[in-house]
């Protein structure tokens, strides 16, 4: 199935809707927190000292984070900021993460894909570096996948230059 | 958007092959090991730890499967049954008489990793004591054994063996 652009389109509208509550038809509760805070603070506009923290806001914010979570952590604020705290110490890990763990997984795959042409990762690595090759391993793993036939000139070009390596060491 | 169907261009890199491997004087651990990275799609360049991607195998001739040293008489598989005293073993060599699948089963689901996914792998193997199996229709390509088979006694010819260069 060809996907077209407007298909992609209709899907991010349907899925802004899905996440906008007003587009929902439902109560938008932090602009509603907000307009309230203002109005209770009016008499303060030029003083000072900030105004008080509006915990109705503050919670809200909370369990906004914390929707989908496990049991009470997503109803019960207490609990739930907690969870949030910790949820968000997590996001902070896993995107250091990410970068790393994607690096492997397309070394791994570049890997196996060389094998089938009978050369190593590390040979064919070395190689790609030598010949000044500047594709980078995300693109030689997108290259393995989706166009086998390009990636098997390359495997083809590591195992020539290997040979002419030792030829020359000779 | 060209881009966007290239899944269905590069149809063979991700469809599921279908297999076959023949057994015969295999060495168990070897083969199990070969067959484990074949079921958890090792060999394919779309491998990721979390998805299942591997291929069917169909491994016929397990009858005829090699154990090294003496592990026929001593290589005991054991089972508890949850009664006390209940830890059972039998020989390799029972076992095999029994069901001459269940060696090679029980090595592969040892070599694959302890998770969810070993139950789905384990059912993409398939093995057949004899070289009958009903999956011809299915296989792809047939892989040679991870062991290189030497040619043995009886295979050579009586012309072969004379003009073998003897010392006497």
């Amino acid at each position: 199935m060809v996907r077209h652009e407007a298909f992609f389109a209709r899907l991010w509208k349907q899925d802004r809707l899905l996440h906008d509550p007003v587009a929902c038809g439902q109560r938008n509760i932090f602009a509603e927190l907000i307009k309230r805070r203002d109005e209770r603070n009016k008499h303060r506009a030029g003083m000072v000292r900030a105004p008080p923290p509006n915990r109705a806001l503050k919670r809200a914010k909370i369990l906004a984070l914390a929707k989908g979570f496990c049991g009470r952590s997503k109803n019960c604020y207490s609990i739930a900021i907690r969870r949030v705290h910790k949820a968000l110490q997590y996001q902070y890990i896993g995107r250091r993460l990410k970068k790393r763990e994607m690096r492997q997984l397309w070394i791994n795959r570049i890997n196996i894909a060389t094998r089938e042409h009978n050369v190593n990762y590390s040979t064919f690595i070395t190689k790609m570096v030598q010949c000044n090759i500047q594709l980078n391993r995300k693109m030689l793993s997108e290259l393995a996948i989706h166009e086998p036939r390009s990636f098997k000139a390359l495997a083809e070009l590591s195992k020539s230059r290997l040979k002419d390596g030792l030829l020359a060491a000779l | 958007m060209a881009f966007l169907n290239r899944t269905n261009q590069s149809f063979l890199t991700h469809a599921r092959l279908w297999y076959l491997v023949d057994a015969r004087d295999q060495v168990n651990g070897r083969l199990a090991a070969y067959l484990a990275q074949i079921l958890r799609g090792r060999t394919k360049p779309i491998y990721h730890q979390a998805d299942d991607v591997g291929d069917y195998v169909v491994v016929i001739n397990t009858r005829h499967i090699a154990l090294t040293g003496s592990k026929w008489k001593n290589k005991l598989y054991r089972h508890h049954t949850g009664y006390p005293g209940g830890l059972k073993s039998i020989t390799a060599k029972d076992l095999h008489e029994r069901d001459a699948t269940r060696i090679l089963w029980r090595a592969v689901y040892g070599m694959l990793p302890k998770n969810n996914l070993r139950h789905r792998w384990m059912k993409r193997l398939y093995l057949f004591e004899e070289s009958e199996h009903p999956y011809a229709e299915n296989i792809f390509a047939k892989l040679e054994g991870p062991a290189p088979l030497p040619k043995r006694l009886e295979e050579f010819s009586l012309e072969e063996i004379e003009n073998y260069p003897k010392m006497f």
